[in-house]
C-alpha cells in the first residue's frame, strides 16, 4: 500500500485499434504477497503481464514494478524480477546450463562470478540438477517448464511474475513447484504474482486475488475475505427427517441426507442436533468456493469466449451461458462435500440478509395446512418412520394436528420451499403460500451480484412468473432459484432420500412443466 | 550483450554450415579450372577468372566475385532475417527483453553479430581461395611475381595483398544494405523466413532493374549498382569513383533501414 508496492498500476489501458484489451486496471500487490491474477482467456491477463514486463507498451496509465516506472526505468529494476510469460522458451540446440548462462549474461544484475553457482542452485530448486548437457529440444514439456522456472529464479528475484507456472507438469511436479514457491515466499519474502486460470492452483497458493474480466479488474481482495464462512453450515446426517424437524426454519436447503442450515455457530448447531439424538456424519461451515467467486465476478458473454482457444475457457463459457448444466456440475473447490450435485452458492448471499424471514413467514399456519392436506396422498415410506421420533420439538405440535395419521416431517418441508408431488399439477398454490426463501433467490440471481443485494423482487405472492422470467437471461445465478421449489419434489415421491443424483433430471422435468 | 549474441551465433551449427557452403563454390571452380585448364576468355565470365590461370594470387579476388552476386547476400539475408524474428519465433525474445536486455542494445548486438558473420564469411572465402589458388595455379613466376592488373599494368605482390584486403572490406560493406533490409523486415515479422525472403526479393528486384534500360534514371540508387565496383581496386591506378559512390549508397541504405528497424522495434508490442 505504500510507495514500494511490488506491483502497482494506475488506469492501465491497452487498446489494439478499436479493441480494448485492458481497460483501466488498477493492480496493487504489496511486497511479500502471493497474488493470484485470474480471468478467462482473452480477458487481458497476458496483455497485463506483458505490460508489467515492458513487453507491451500501455496506451494509457502507468505501471510501477518494485517502485520503478515501466518501461521507462525497466533496466534498473527488471533484473530483480523473475518472469515466466506464457510458455517457457529456450534455445533448442543448447543444454539447460548454456541456456541459463546466456539468459543471465543478456542483462544487468547477473554477476559472472556467481553465475555457475546460481545456475546449479536454480536447476537444483526445480529438480533439473542432473540434466547434464542434453540439448533442450530433447526435453519433455514438463522439463521445459522446469527450466523456465529455473530461469526465473536465477537471480533470486524479489518479485516473480509467473504465467501458468505449472503448465505441463504432472501432479507431483505441480505439488513440488507449489511448495517451492511457498518456500521462496516464506524464506526470502519473494513477492509472487501468479497469473492463471487454474482456480485450484490459485486457491492453494494465493493470499490475494484479482479477477479480470473483459479487460477490467472486477475484483481484488484477499482470498480469506472472499471465502469467509457464509453463515451457513452444511451437514450430512443419516437422520435427515429428524434433523429437519429440529432445525425448523433454519434449514435452507435439503437434498437427501445433506442439509444446508443457517447457523452462526457450527459448534452450537452440532450440540443442538446431537442433543436431540441426531447422528451427524459430516458438518462443515459453508464457504464459497473460489470458482463461485470468480464466476460471480466474471460475465464472459458466450460470443466473446467462444472465439477463444482451448483450455478452461470452453467449459467456462458453457457455465456462464447455460444455466442448468452449469450448476449441476460439481464445484471444483474442496469445501463442499461432493456427493450431492446441489448448487451451494446462491443461498449464501441470501443467508446473510434474509435470515429472519423464514421464521416470520413461517408462522401463519394456514399456509401449510394446505400441504398437509395433500399429505395423505403422499407416499408413506418417507414420512412414516420419522413420525415417531419426531414428536418432541414443541413448535411442531400444532402443525402436526391437521394431518393426523400422516407423519409430521412432510409439513416441515413445505416451509422450505417444498412442494408435495401433486403440486406439479397445480404448482401455484403452495408456492405462492410459501415463505420468502424461494422468491428471494431469483431476485438475487437476476442481479448476479455477489453480495446478494436486492431483495426487492422476491414478491412472495408469485414466485412462479419470477422464476420463469428469471431464468432466460444467463446471469449464472438464476437457476438455483428455480431449482429450489422444484427440487424437493423428488425427495418425497421417491422414497430414498439420498438419491441426490437424480435431482438434476427431476428438476429439469419439473421446470419444463412449470414453464409450460 | 554483444558477447552473448556472438556466442549464440558461433555456437550455432547453421553458421558454420552456411560459411562452408559459401566457401565450397569458389573452391569447386578452382579445381575445375585447374583440371581442365580452360579459363573463360578475357572479358567474359566472373571477373579475374581468365587471369587466375596465370597467377593464383588473384584467385581470392576471383572468389569474391564468384560469391558476391548470390551466395553471400543469401547467407547474409538468412542470418540477419533470423536476428529478431528468430528469437520471436522461438519465444526467447520476450525473455531477453524482460531480462531486461534493452531493445536498442539487443538490436545493436544483433547488427554487430551480422557484421561479424559477414566478415567471417569473407575472410574464410579469401583465405581459402588464396591457398587453393596459389597451390593450384602457382604465384605467377613467369611474370616475375608481378600480377597483371585489370587495366594491364603490373601490380607488385604487396599491392595485390593490400588491394585484396580493400576488396574484402568493400564486399563486406556492400552486404550491409542487405543486412539492414533483412533486420528491418525481421522486426516487422515473427517469421525469420519471411524476413530473409523479403530481403532477397529486394535484391532480386534491384538486380533486375539494373538490366532494364527504362530504369536508367533510378539505376544509381539501386543497392546492387556498385557491388562489382571492387574490381576497380585492381586497376592501376585505382579507379575510386564507383567505389566511393558504392560506399555512400550503402551507408545511406543502412542508415535509413536501420533507423526504421530501430524505430519499429523500440515501439513494438512484443506479442510473440
Amino acid at each position: 500500500m505504500t510507495g514500494t508496492a511490488a506491483i502497482r498500476t494506475v488506469g492501465l489501458t491497452k487498446r489494439y485499434g478499436s479493441v480494448t484489451a485492458v481497460d483501466g486496471i488498477e493492480l496493487d500487490v504489496p511486497p511479500g504477497d502471493i497474488y493470484g491474477f485470474l480471468g478467462p482467456n482473452g480477458s487481458g491477463k497476458t496483455t497485463t503481464v506483458r505490460m508489467l514486463l515492458g513487453l507491451v507498451l500501455p496506451t494509457a496509465g502507468t505501471v510501477e514494478v518494485l517502485g520503478a516506472r515501466i518501461p521507462k526505468h525497466a533496466r534498473s529494476v527488471l533484473y530483480r524480477v523473475g518472469a515466466l510469460v506464457e510458455a517457457p522458451a529456450a534455445y533448442g540446440h543448447l543444454g539447460a546450463r548454456a541456456n541459463l548462462s546466456i539468459m543471465d549474461a543478456a542483462g544487468p544484475g547477473g554477476s559472472r562470478r556467481t553465475r555457475r553457482a546460481r545456475i546449479d542452485q536454480a536447476l537444483e530448486q526445480v529438480g533439473l540438477a542432473g540434466v547434464g548437457r542434453r540439448p533442450v529440444k530433447a526435453y519433455s514439456l514438463g522439463m521445459r517448464q522446469r527450466l523456465g522456472i529455473a530461469a526465473a529464479l536465477l537471480r533470486k528475484p524479489d518479485l516473480l511474475i509467473l504465467d501458468e507456472p505449472t503448465n505441463g507438469l504432472d501432479p507431483r511436479g505441480i505439488q513440488e513447484i507449489r511448495q517451492l514457491l511457498l518456500d521462496l515466499n516464506a524464506s526470502a519474502g519473494t513477492t509472487i504474482f501468479l497469473s492463471s486460470h487454474l482456480l485450484s492452483e490459485v486457491e492453494h497458493l494465493c493470499r490475494r486475488i484479482g479477477v479480470v474480466d473483459r479487460g477490467r479488474l472486477v475484483l481484488q481482495d484477499s482470498l480469506a475475505a472472499l471465502r469467509a464462512p457464509t453463515g451457513s453450515v452444511v451437514l450430512r446426517t443419516p437422520d435427515p427427517e429428524w434433523a429437519v424437524g429440529v432445525l425448523d426454519g433454519d434449514l435452507r436447503e435439503r437434498s437427501g441426507d445433506r442439509l444446508v442450515v443457517r447457523a452462526a455457530d457450527p459448534a452450537e448447531l452440532n450440540a443442538r442436533l446431537v442433543g436431540h439424538g441426531i447422528r451427524i456424519i459430516e458438518l462443515t461451515e459453508e464457504r464459497r468456493t473460489l470458482e463461485e467467486v470468480v464466476l460471480a465476478a466474471t460475465t464472459g458473454s458466450a460470443d466473446r469466449v467462444d472465439g477463444a482457444v482451448p483450455s478452461t475457457t470452453g467449459p467456462r463459457a458453457e457455465v456462464l451461458s447455460n444455466d442448468d448444466s452449469a450448476w449441476d456440475r460439481p464445484p471444483a473447490g474442496p469445501p463442499v462435500p461432493l456427493p450431492t450435485r446441489r448448487p451451494t452458492a446462491p443461498p449464501h448471499w441470501q443467508a446473510t440478509r434474509d435470515t429472519p424471514e423464514p421464521a416470520s413467514d413461517w408462522q401463519p399456519l394456514p399456509t401449510w395446512t394446505k400441504p398437509a392436506q395433500g399429505a395423505p396422498d403422499d407416499p408413506a415410506p418417507v414420512t412414516a418412520e420419522p413420525g415417531a421420533g419426531w414428536a418432541p420439538p414443541p413448535t411442531w405440535a400444532e402443525p402436526a394436528q391437521p394431518a393426523p395419521p400422516d407423519s409430521t416431517p412432510v409439513p416441515a418441508e413445505p416451509g422450505l420451499g417444498w412442494q408435495p408431488p401433486q403440486n406439479r399439477t397445480e404448482p401455484a398454490q403452495p408456492a405462492a403460500d410459501d415463505p420468502a426463501p424461494i422468491p428471494a433467490e431469483p431476485g438475487l440471481g437476476r442481479k448476479a451480484s455477489p453480495d446478494g443485494a436486492e431483495p426487492a423482487l422476491p414478491a412472495p405472492g408469485d414466485p412462479e412468473p419470477g422464476l420463469v422470467s428469471g431464468w432466460e437471461p444467463p446471469p449464472s445465478r438464476t437457476e438455483p432459484a428455480q431449482r429450489e421449489p422444484a427440487d424437493p419434489g423428488p425427495t418425497p415421491s421417491e422414497p430414498g432420500p439420498s438419491e441426490a443424483g437424480q435431482a438434476g433430471s427431476d428438476q429439469s422435468e419439473a421446470r419444463s412443466e412449470e414453464s409450460a | 550483450m554483444i558477447g552473448v549474441e556472438l556466442v549464440k551465433m558461433l555456437r550455432r551449427p547453421r553458421t558454420w554450415v552456411v560459411i562452408a557452403l559459401i566457401d565450397a563454390l569458389p573452391t569447386l571452380v578452382a579445381f575445375l579450372l585447374a583440371l581442365t585448364d580452360v579459363g573463360p576468355r578475357p572479358g567474359t565470365g566472373p571477373a579475374f577468372l581468365s587471369a587466375v590461370l596465370n597467377n593464383g594470387v588473384l584467385f581470392p579476388a576471383a572468389a569474391l566475385a564468384i560469391v558476391l552476386p548470390l551466395f553471400l547476400p543469401v547467407s547474409v539475408a538468412i542470418v540477419s532475417g533470423d536476428s529478431i524474428a528468430g528469437e520471436a519465433q522461438a519465444g526467447t525474445l520476450r525473455y531477453l527483453l524482460a531480462r531486461p536486455a534493452g531493445r536498442t542494445r539487443l538490436l545493436v548486438a544483433k547488427l554487430i553479430t551480422v557484421l561479424v558473420f559477414v566478415a567471417m564469411a569473407v575472410v574464410v572465402v579469401v583465405v581459402t581461395a588464396y591457398f587453393v589458388g596459389t597451390s593450384l595455379f602457382g604465384t605467377g613466376q613467369l611474370l616475375g611475381g608481378n600480377i597483371v592488373s585489370v587495366s594491364g599494368e603490373p601490380l607488385t605482390p604487396q599491392q595485390a595483398v593490400l588491394r585484396t584486403l580493400l576488396a574484402m572490406a568493400y564486399v563486406a560493406f556492400s552486404m550491409l544494405g542487405v543486412a539492414a533490409m533483412a533486420v528491418f523486415l525481421s522486426t516487422l515479422t515473427d517469421s525469420p523466413l519471411a524476413a530473409a525472403m523479403g530481403a532477397l526479393a529486394f535484391l532480386v528486384a534491384s538486380s533486375l532493374l539494373l538490366t532494364l534500360d527504362a530504369a536508367d534514371s533510378i539505376r544509381p540508387y539501386l543497392p546492387t549498382r556498385y557491388w562489382l565496383a571492387f574490381v576497380d581496386l585492381f586497376r592501376q591506378p585505382i579507379l575510386w569513383r564507383d567505389i566511393v559512390r558504392g560506399v555512400g549508397l550503402q551507408a545511406l541504405y543502412v542508415a535509413v533501414l536501420l533507423g526504421a528497424a530501430w524505430a519499429n522495434f523500440t515501439t513494438k508490442d512484443i506479442k510473440s
